[in-house]
């Protein structure tokens, strides 16, 4: 694999931190160049075609998302850096791509630079990175589509039209409109994860609801969801959920 | 509480450099730049009225700050940065002012270490 990469950053001192952390870590990449903005940046991965992209989020002419839109292709893996922890990391997370916090953390850019090595540039990684794009330009959160993985397809249903996740063991069933299930061979741990603050509860061991489905809560612990299923709440995480649920609605 | 502002201790950003010193004064000489630059252009903005230049500098200056183990000074740089756009401008006056004497204090320090480091160099 062609191991070469890109920083693109307008601040001078996480670029000089990053390069640092490279060589600290031993990390077997070649870094090709700085870009201090976006439209640097554009030129420069036309230029070399890396690897890798160490991103910054936030720069002052163009956000890392813009500019990634920018581009006619996207053949590399991206690493976003920033120093924000709100709606960027949101739909970075959600759509499982890398990112790192600002200043880099030697342990997390070792992990982040492992994995990079362990992939390789596939369909689903391009995807994943045009999805962060598409979902962060998109503000209405609910509109926002998660690919899911079956056998056979992958759908991408939008988040407003899933009511309930049920886990079994190292599978989950979605319960989209309309009384469509879907089995994924995914944990309900992995799904806490990749939709937290998107509008989901765990609020019991086998369940993650969708708040915007939640017609009523009844007096045994339990809610009713838009399709009429009764799903349980766990006692530990009844006042946890009814303040999630109050600060929504507020 | 504001006026007890934290001393700087080298030796966090030495552990970050892994004892390095060539790496360490170029850490040092750096924070020292950029930050007398942004106290520079956050005097300007303040002066412009500009509150969302203010909001993205300050935004700027909180990894190096918080890398350099200042942790009191990056929270009231982040409780700024989150503020900045509403608070009134009495406010936001006092506020700047406050950081401005913090962050001038961490740039004086910094130049001492600066110095000693480069009376202490050992020439190859």
């Amino acid at each position: 694999m062609n191991n070469t990469c890109l920083i693109v950053d307008n601040d001078p001192f996480a670029i000089e931190q990053l390069r640092h952390s490279l060589s600290l870590i031993d990390a077997p990449i070649k870094i090709l160049g700085e870009a201090i903005n976006g439209s640097e940046g554009i030129q420069q991965i036309e230029l070399h075609n890396p690897s890798l992209i160490f991103l910054d989020i936030e720069m002052p002419d163009m956000s890392g998302f813009e500019m990634l839109t920018k581009l006619s292709s996207i053949n590399f893996q991206t690493i976003f850096i920033t120093s924000y922890s709100h709606y960027a990391i949101r739909a970075i997370r959600f759509n499982a791509l890398d990112y790192l916090m600002k200043p880099i953390d030697i342990d997390e850019l070792r992990t982040a630079i492992s994995r990079f090595q362990r992939r390789t540039i596939t369909v689903e990684n391009i995807e994943n990175t045009r999805r962060a794009i598409q979902n962060f330009s998109e503000p209405k959160i609910e509109n926002k589509k998660i690919l899911l993985q079956l056998q056979d397809r992958i759908i991408r249903p939008a988040l407003r039209e899933i009511v309930y996740i049920h886990g079994h063991g190292n599978y989950s069933t979605f319960r989209l409109l309309e009384q469509k299930d879907i089995l994924i061979s995914k944990t309900l741990k992995y799904f806490e994860n990749r939709l937290a603050d998107s509008g989901f509860y765990r609020c019991h061991k086998s369940y993650i609801v969708h708040r915007s489905h939640i017609t009523a809560f009844t007096n045994s612990s339990s809610v009713i969801m838009s399709d009429n299923s009764e799903i349980p709440i766990s006692r530990r995480r009844k006042s946890a959920m009814k303040n999630w649920y109050d600060a929504y609605q507020n | 509480m504001k006026n007890q502002i934290e001393p700087f201790d080298i030796t966090i950003v030495r552990r970050r450099c892994h004892g390095d010193d060539s790496v360490l004064i170029q850490y040092l000489k750096q924070f020292y730049q950029l930050v007398s630059e942004r106290l520079i252009l956050l005097n300007k903005a303040q002066n412009l009225g500009r509150r969302d230049e203010i909001k993205q500098l300050i935004h700027t200056m909180r990894p190096q700050i918080q890398f350099f183990g200042f942790v009191k000074t990056s929270t009231q740089l982040e409780e700024l940065e989150s503020s900045v756009l509403t608070m009134n401008s009495i406010e936001l006056a006092k506020n700047l002012n406050s950081i401005t004497v913090v962050l001038s204090k961490h740039l004086l320090e910094i130049n001492n270490h600066i110095s000693e480091l480069n009376s202490t160099a050992i020439e190859s």
